[in-house]
């Protein structure tokens, strides 16, 4: 994970870099700079967690120059198998950012259906593993 | 001792009582039939209740509203304690309206409950309808009980515009007018009837009198009756229900109307009330004083029908404008096709469809579980072609509305929804059809393979896999108990056409499915969760 996490610094370090060229030479232009910020953000945070990941777990097999294949096997972990709660949330995003534009009567709705699918994304698989829960 | 002694004593003038009542009237017969009455508990089944008790608010509040509306149309200038409207004729109607809102206590919070309650009652009738049709809980024995609610939509909605047309404001004229020219635009008798019906030329001086009289004796009588009939039969029949362990075609499991279901109905029949009275509290509706007096010259920009005409005033918006000239008469296509013809078409529809499909199907057996939507593909996308169609008419009877919010041209929408209420069910009907099949494929993947955990595991050999477990047993039921109809054989090359076209609808409708992969001991099960019942013989 060390490895992962200095090639997403690095693409984040590129992101601040451009940014603050970007920001500086084009007077402040707030679209481009504000999308270069938001990249620089995202690339930043998928570094932070597998920095954060590399000091809770340690080294992996394939961390290793002497690492096989068979050394990994076993569960890896919990992947939702399905879920109808991502395109809910894009569904929410669309409406907020329409709403935006349109009216508030749409940014509610939208702020409805976002608030609603962000919550059932987070909590839909809470119980899981828990005694008397199917699947 | 006390306590003990006047417990004695109630229980045995309840005794007594009993007995009292039963020597004279058939008490402990309907005892024993009524409050044994099981009555499934998924939440479906409320839906008709919400239907019920809306219905219950509409009678108490419009009773209520009746002790202080006068109908009329006689004039006189207006002097209540609304300012912005002093000095203006107006009828009678109009002004006793201003006065159940400003002057009568709590008049305005009952018209506006009897208001939203009359939208609620609509909306809850078409989502009951449409659980019923697309669980098929319209099949034997309940044709009549479903024939029975579609009269009773439409009935609902004559009620709610003949209510909504009283207030005699500038709103509810506006539907009039439109009302006048529907019934104008009936061939060859059309002006005779609306110079009847209106007596004389638009507006008239009787037509209020007329709807009033409709709005609160007629039309609620047959309300009603029909709702009386469409309960008792849903008494004698017995409600449908989900398929499940110990739930099969022949029993009705459920909780007892008395005490549980009892208790739960009231207490849906106060939340009912609850929220009706809270929405008519808070969210203000109709508010006739902006709307001004009827004045046969004037309309006012915006004018929307409640929802329930909406696909009326759509179908209206959309028609292009064709008349046909014959004889010295103009029918008018662009009013009869969409105000008339449509509605009547719809109703037929939806009248036929119980024997339209027992026909294709050719079977004449009992249905008491209810379908899952994915076993009857061919219904389910008729169902969601109907709602997408009715969509469109729906918001196109507000396109003026969606042309002002997203800015775009009326002229533009009106092709764009012309050509959507002919394409989009279409397209529908192909995609749920599709997805139906898709639905059925995962449950046989399910069956096979098992259920996802979301536990993800590698092998020594590197391989990254899902672990599955099997389906547990109450969802097997659910996958393996299904009624799926056999299409009829293709028929001899010599028979009549219908029993061509019978054999190959039977074959559109049925051809098509997903063999689920059941034990000999499964298909047992099945066979015997589907049996019909014995007839009834006493």
């Amino acid at each position: 994970m060390r490895t992962e996490m200095f090639l997403f610094a690095g693409v984040a370090v590129f992101f601040l870099v451009t940014d603050v060229i970007y920001a500086w030479w084009s007077h402040q232009e707030p679209a481009g700079s504000a999308v270069l910020a938001v990249a620089f953000l995202m690339a930043s945070a998928i570094s932070f967690f597998f920095g954060r990941t590399y000091r809770t777990r340690g080294t992996r097999p394939e961390d290793r120059k002497d690492g096989e294949i068979a050394d990994r096997a076993g569960p890896l972990d919990f992947f939702p198998p399905h879920s109808p709660y991502p395109p809910a949330v894009a569904a929410g995003a669309v409406l907020t950012v329409l709403g935006i534009v349109f009216g508030l009567w749409l940014f509610l709705l939208g702020l409805g259906t976002l608030a609603g699918s962000v919550g059932g994304m987070v909590f839909e698989y809470v119980h899981r593993g828990e005694p008397g829960e199917p699947e | 001792m006390l306590m003990r002694k006047r417990r004695w004593t109630a229980g045995a003038a309840a005794q007594t009582g009993f007995d009292v009542l039963d020597a004279r009237l058939p008490a402990a017969e309907a005892a024993r039939t009524l409050l044994r009455k099981a009555f499934p508990d998924h939440w479906s089944f409320l839906l008709g209740e919400l239907a019920l008790y809306s219905f219950v608010v509409l009678v108490l509040t419009g009773s209520w509203l009746t002790l202080f509306f006068s109908p009329g149309s006689a004039t006189s200038r207006y002097a209540g304690s609304y300012a912005p409207l002093r000095g203006l004729l107006m009828t009678q109607a109009y002004s006793s309206t201003l006065r159940i809102s400003f002057d009568v206590r709590g008049g305005l919070l009952m018209r506006q409950m009897h208001h939203w309650s009359a939208l609620i009652f609509v909306a809850a009738i078409s989502v009951h309808m449409l659980r019923i049709f697309f669980t098929g809980a319209f099949r034997k024995p309940r044709e009549v009980n479903w024939m029975i609610g579609v009269v009773l939509l439409f009935t609902a909605l004559l009620e709610g515009f003949c209510g909504y047309s009283l207030p005699d404001d500038l709103l509810s004229g506006t539907g009039l007018r439109t009302a006048n020219s529907i019934v104008l635009s009936i061939p060859v008798i059309g002006t005779y009837l609306a110079f009847f019906a209106w007596g004389g030329p638009f507006p008239g001086r009787v037509f209020n009198d007329r709807l009033y009289i409709l709005h609160v004796l007629f039309v609620p009588g047959l309300l009603i009756a029909l709702i009386t009939v469409h309960l008792v039969l849903v008494f004698y029949l017995k409600h449908t229900q989900w398929g499940g362990p110990g739930r099969v075609n022949r029993n009705v499991v459920g909780r007892p109307l008395f005490p549980h279901f009892t208790a739960k109905s009231t207490g849906l029949l106060l939340l009912v009330f609850a929220t009706i009275a809270a929405l008519s509290a808070l969210v203000q509706i109709n508010p006739v004083w902006l709307y001004g007096p009827y004045v046969a010259d004037q309309v006012s920009t915006d004018a929307q029908p409640d929802w329930y005409v909406g696909f009326l005033e759509g179908a209206l918006r959309l028609m292009p404008p064709w008349e046909t000239r014959a004889a010295g008469h103009t029918v008018m296509w662009n009013v009869l096709v969409p105000a008339l013809l449509l509605p009547g078409v719809l109703m037929m529809l939806l009248l036929c469809y119980p024997v339209f499909e027992r026909w294709v199907t050719g079977d004449r057996a009992e249905h008491h579980l209810c379908d899952r939507p994915r076993d009857r593909p061919v219904r389910t996308g008729f169902g969601v072609a109907g709602i997408i169609a009715y969509t469109v008419l729906l918001v196109a009877g507000g396109n003026d509305v969606v042309a002002l919010t997203f800015r775009v041209s009326v002229n533009t929408l009106t092709w764009i929804f012309r050509i959507g209420f002919v394409v989009l069910p279409v397209l529908a009907f192909a995609v749920t059809k599709r997805l139906c099949l898709a639905l059925q494929a995962r449950e046989k993947r399910r069956l096979r393979v098992g259920a996802e955990t979301g536990d993800v595991v590698q092998s020594v050999y590197g391989a990254i896999e899902p672990r599955h477990v099997p389906v547990a047993g109450d969802r097997l039921y659910h996958f393996l108990v299904r009624d799926l109809p056999v299409p009829l054989p293709p028929p001899e090359a010599d028979v009549p056409r219908t029993t061509r076209l019978r054999a190959a609808l039977g074959r559109w409708y049925y051809g098509r499915r997903v063999e689920l992969p059941a034990t000999p001991e499964q298909h047992q099960h099945v066979t015997e969760a589907l049996a019909e019942p014995e007839r009834r013989t006493s």
